[in-house]
């Protein structure tokens, strides 16, 4: 509808370009005027009220486009107006003015940046885990209340037991043995007498050490 | 198919004045495939070097890739989101999900006190968490798609979205996966009718039960396909190309309508040179590995028991280096064939029918945050 090839006049050809004002989806082929600022006007119209968006040079940036096409946005105007430039020349004409076309882009710097600080970020992460976790852990665990820590030791030997069968094995001479053994252990570790031990009847040989002192066998 | 293109025919009767209907307009892609290559492999490597961080960088530039090749009647879209705010995204969603994780924590020890493995429920909140996170995703991709200098957008709720699918999700459950094409339509729909291009407003059109047509026959083999590995990725493909083809069919955004004629063998290729480069690529890290420690054990001493070898420092340095590189070589492959090549040919099945109702379309809607796309991240969810 907009491509009138009357009403375009004999010097406009190779200054054609399409252009997308950013408030509507309207596809406008314009002509294009390298003056100081890089004037955009409705194709066939001379008269300066149909001067669609004047750009400044250095507000001008590259966009996303496929080959074969320039595609630009400008800083000062509408975030979404686009010009798209097919003419190979023109563009070149264009790219020449635009002395900042590509300052937003990430260049190489800026990778090196990304690298930077993500290995900054790793190596903190690391020496976290192999010196500072330790460190807290021997002084932390003293300050965990023992209410939170049998908590936690509650959930977790109900867990087992409902994994391993409820009965718990109490053959007399067995109990007396394991007993005996539990005894040497607690001196020779030192543990008070809140330790609790317990032995399951279940043919996988293995021990749990749960928080707040309980063992399950 | 004829009962396919019987239903894009108009309902009401059109007016006589009104001009004829333009000709479904085909879309282009016009991107270079090794252009695609080098970025990935690039991205890879500095995915490496970064600890993975270089992959908020690397997810914009394929999606700027693949949107500003894709051309819909003679003008290409373009991806204006950017990397910060992925990254700045990922971070609200860590902020967020930290806390809650510890929370879970505690509450969890509180319930298995009470009776054990009665926690479980509450691991279906994670579900709903994930569902939000799959709408807000959409809606941040969505409203960073600009055509002809206009941009798509979303409103709803994620919170809405995720009770229904929550929802859904039971039904699905208790007829064995049989719900599972109306579930689809279903949340579809949520998702279509609040998605907007300009002023015009989308909506879904297709159905459950269209979905359930098409896919049914593969229902019962779908023991049989995670029992025998051979047959997996046949009916993966088989069943994802169907799916596809129903959703494109189904997408109305104002006027204008899509149509695809993805044929449902379209990924079986796709699908088996994954495959296929994946053996490949382990059976390299196999000879790898075995020649590394026949090196090790030619040059490192005589005594080359199996124990020694294992507990050399080298020789686990070597096979790090080897795993690293495999684990980057599967990642190239997985864009470039289940990505680059899947969206290429999507989109080159797909033809637009009633361009002109988006001619002239009044600019309008919000940009949304990534918080949705690092919540995706954060939770691992897959779902677009």
């Amino acid at each position: 509808v907009i491509d009138d090839p009357a009403s375009t006049a004999a010097g406009d050809t190779g200054r054609e370009a399409i252009f997308f004002d950013g408030s509507s989806s309207r596809r406008r082929k314009v002509v294009l005027t390298l003056a100081d600022q890089l004037e955009i006007a409705e194709a066939g119209a001379t008269r300066d009220e149909l001067k669609l968006a004047r750009w400044a040079y250095a507000d001008i940036r590259r966009a996303d486009s496929p080959d074969g096409m320039l595609r630009l946005s400008c800083n000062s105007a509408a975030a979404l107006a686009r010009l798209e430039i097919r003419d190979v020349m023109l563009a070149a004409d264009v790219v020449a003015r635009c002395t900042h076309l590509d300052e937003h882009r990430i260049s190489g710097r800026g990778v090196a940046k990304i690298v930077g600080w993500s290995l900054a970020a790793a190596v903190s992460i690391v020496s976290v885990v192999l010196f500072g976790v330790p460190l807290a852990a021997d002084r932390l665990a003293p300050l965990v209340p023992a209410p939170l820590e049998r908590r936690v030791g509650d959930a977790a030997e109900l867990q087992v037991k409902t994994m391993f069968g409820k009965g718990v094995c109490d053959n007399p001479a067995g109990q007396a043995a394991f007993i005996k053994l539990m005894t040497r252990l607690h001196d020779v570790a030192g543990l008070g007498a809140t330790a609790k031990s317990t032995v399951l009847p279940t043919a996988v040989p293995n021990a749990f050490g749960c928080p707040a002192a309980r063992s399950i066998y | 198919l004829i009962a396919n293109d019987m239903q894009w025919r108009p309902v009401g009767s059109p007016l006589p004045a009104s001009p004829p209907p333009l000709p479904p307009v085909p879309v282009d892609f016009t991107g270079d495939r090794s252009d695609f290559r080098k970025l990935v492999t690039r991205g890879a490597a500095l995915e490496l070097v970064t600890f993975g961080f270089y992959r908020f960088w690397l997810a914009t530039y394929m999606r700027r890739h693949l949107w500003s090749n894709t051309v819909i009647d003679g003008d290409a879209a373009e991806y204006t989101g950017r990397a910060r705010e992925l990254l700045v995204g990922f971070l609200f969603a860590l902020a967020i999900l930290v806390p809650i994780y510890l929370g879970y924590f505690l509450v969890t020890i509180e319930f298995e006190r009470w009776q054990s493995f009665a926690s479980t429920p509450l691991f279906v909140s994670f579900y709903a968490f994930g569902q939000f996170a799959i709408y807000r995703a959409r809606r941040y991709r969505l409203s960073r798609t600009v055509w002809r200098g206009v941009r798509f957008w979303m409103d709803g709720s994620g919170w809405a979205y995720a009770g229904r699918a929550m929802l859904w999700g039971l039904l699905v459950f208790a007829t064995l996966g049989l719900a599972l094409p109306w579930r689809a339509a279903a949340l579809e729909r949520y998702k279509m009718r609040h998605a907007h291009y300009g002023n015009l407003v989308g909506h879904f059109e297709a159905t459950g039960w269209e979905f359930f047509k098409r896919a049914w026959g593969l229902w019962p083999f779908s023991p049989l396909a995670l029992m025998f590995f051979p047959l997996a990725p046949f009916f993966y493909a088989e069943f994802k190309a169907r799916e596809w083809r129903w959703w494109l069919n189904g997408i109305r955004i104002g006027g204008v309508s899509l149509d695809s004629s993805l044929p449902h063998d379209a990924f079986y290729g796709l699908y088996w040179k994954v495959v296929g480069w994946c053996l490949l690529l382990m059976v390299l890290f196999g000879l790898y590995v075995a020649g590394a420690a026949v090196l090790f054990a030619a040059t490192g001493g005589a005594p080359a028991s199996p124990e020694a070898i294992a507990r050399s420092i080298p020789l686990l340095a070597m096979m790090g280096v080897g795993y690293l590189a495999l684990a980057l070589g599967l990642n190239i492959i997985m864009r470039m064939y289940l990505q680059r090549d899947l969206w290429v040919k999507v989109v080159g099945t797909l033809r637009v029918r009633d361009i002109g109702a988006a001619a002239e379309v009044e600019a309008k809607g919000e940009l949304a945050s990534a918080l949705g796309e690092g919540f995706v991240d954060g939770l691992d969810v897959a779902g677009f």
